[in-house]
């Protein structure tokens, strides 16, 4: 894997990969140190995940999907997420329409 | 297959570098045991402040989790490197050397505070993003030493006779050596602390624990910073001590001789033993130097930490025989060079060999 000036690791490409941590951290109430202790990580590199400087190995990143019980395509994603709240109010619109 | 990749070897390039530096550093240390003995001791304070630091382990502060503080770092101690190459760091050449070394040792310990001693960790201490960061700054410092240590062999290989003895007068001293071992060391640890982007800070990161291990290396590295400073002031404060005697001495052809003896010893610790040993004879109408009153004899005994210049070195007979001798001498701190002191040493000695002065 190809690495940045800054040593982490990108994928072969160099796109950015976007991802909601810091978001869903906050929903449950957690602290980067909380979060960096139940994946085995130092709380910064939780810091480095969320600011987008550093991208997770595909280990790191399955060990904080089980965290947060979620599939990994919610978490990290190619593409930049759009808000949740967007995608939350949103999607009934959405479906209304599909039935109109 | 993980515990062999986490056991840690017993032999490393780390290990055996250190242990070379230290041969190296023990052999000049003790060469200069006892001729600097105050600065041996302050250099021993020096590596045990290190040790009690390295013991502590905190997160980086404010100020060093910022890129743009670290990379101020890296570039100060590279010019301290750059200095100290120049220089003619060794026990015979005690002046402002020992400040550069100190002030490397200082600037080592901030690095490895801003790395956290990422660079020279075992990877079961570092998760993947320092391991990878570690690993990438250990290539980099290998690119950059690699060249320039083949870049010193191959000049010695291929230059002449002249060139070599160009090469030998701009590095002389153990300052160039000790450069090398030092960067070789501490080279990965200044490229990651350059390469690291700004930390995290703030009410999510732990803070530094309260403990007495913290408080103890806190007041040594203020200790180690505020002694060459207060005993350079020391130098200009503290009156100078100076012990003499004279003596008859044995003559050539009945001529009346004495022996005369001073030391004069300026500041505490840092400073400097400026002496004066002659014999002068007379004749009984004129006074007149037998040994140890030229220009070749005005220099000082011992310095630590200062430099000593000669400011007045004159011998003169007046119309009566009276013989005249001044020795003034400036003692210079290393550390802060605009605090100095002048030690003067008369010698006057009456044409029927009277000693009308001294020291």
């Amino acid at each position: 894997m190809a690495t940045k000036s800054d040593g982490s690791p990108r994928s072969a490409d160099g796109a950015k990969l976007h991802n909601r941590i810091a978001v869903l951290r906050a929903e449950r109430g957690l602290s980067r140190q909380q979060l960096a202790e139940a994946v085995g990580v130092n709380f910064q590199t939780i810091g480095y995940i969320e600011r987008g400087e550093y991208n997770p190995s595909l280990d790191l990143a399955f060990r904080l999907t089980e965290v947060f019980g979620l599939p990994v395509e919610a978490i990290f994603s190619r593409q930049p997420f759009r808000p949740l709240s967007e995608e939350v109010y949103r999607r009934p619109k959405a479906v209304e329409g599909g039935h109109a | 297959m993980t515990n062999m990749i986490d056991r840690i070897p017993t032999v490393t390039i780390q290990r055996v570098t250190a242990a070379l530096v230290i041969l190296i550093v023990g052999f000049w240390l003790l060469s200069g045991l006892f001729l600097f003995a105050f600065t041996t001791l302050y250099l021993v304070f020096i590596v045990v402040t290190i040790l009690v630091v390295r013991s502590v382990p905190v997160q980086p502060g404010q100020w060093l989790a910022r890129r743009a503080v670290r990379r101020g770092l890296v570039s100060a101690i590279a010019l301290g490197s750059i200095l100290l190459a120049l220089s003619h760091a060794g026990p015979n050449d005690a002046g402002g050397e020992p400040f550069i070394l100190m002030a490397l040792a200082l600037g080592f310990v901030f690095l490895g505070r801003a790395t956290q001693r990422i660079a020279s960790a075992p990877d079961r201490q570092v998760d993947e993003r320092q391991e990878a960061l570690r690993n990438r700054a250990h290539r980099l410092a290998y690119g950059i030493f690699a060249p320039l240590a083949a870049g010193i062999v191959l000049v010695t290989y291929v230059a002449g006779a002249a060139s070599r003895a160009w090469l030998a007068s701009a590095f002389q001293g153990s300052g160039t050596l000790l450069t090398f071992f030092l960067l070789l060391v501490f080279l990965p640890a200044m490229v990651l602390a350059w390469l690291e982007p700004d930390r995290l800070v703030g009410t999510d990161s732990p803070q530094l624990a309260a403990s007495r291990r913290a408080s103890l290396a806190i007041t040594m590295v203020a200790l180690a910073l505020v002694t060459p400073i207060a005993l350079s002031v020391a130098l200009v404060l503290v009156p100078i001590r100076t012990t003499s005697f004279f003596r008859p001495e044995q003559g050539q052809t009945g001529a009346k001789c004495t022996y005369f003896d001073a030391r004069a010893q300026v500041g505490l610790g840092f400073g400097a033993v400026v002496p004066l040993s002659a014999v002068a004879c007379s004749d009984g109408r004129t006074a007149s130097e037998d040994w140890g009153l030229n220009n070749s004899d005005c220099h000082p005994n011992r310095t630590e930490m200062t430099t000593v210049d000669t400011v007045e070195c004159t011998r003169t007979t007046d119309a009566s025989g009276t013989l005249h001798f001044t020795y003034r001498a400036r003692v210079r701190s290393a550390v802060l060079p605009f605090l100095a002191r002048d030690v003067v040493m008369t010698l006057v000695m009456a044409g029927d060999g009277h000693v009308v002065r001294f020291p």
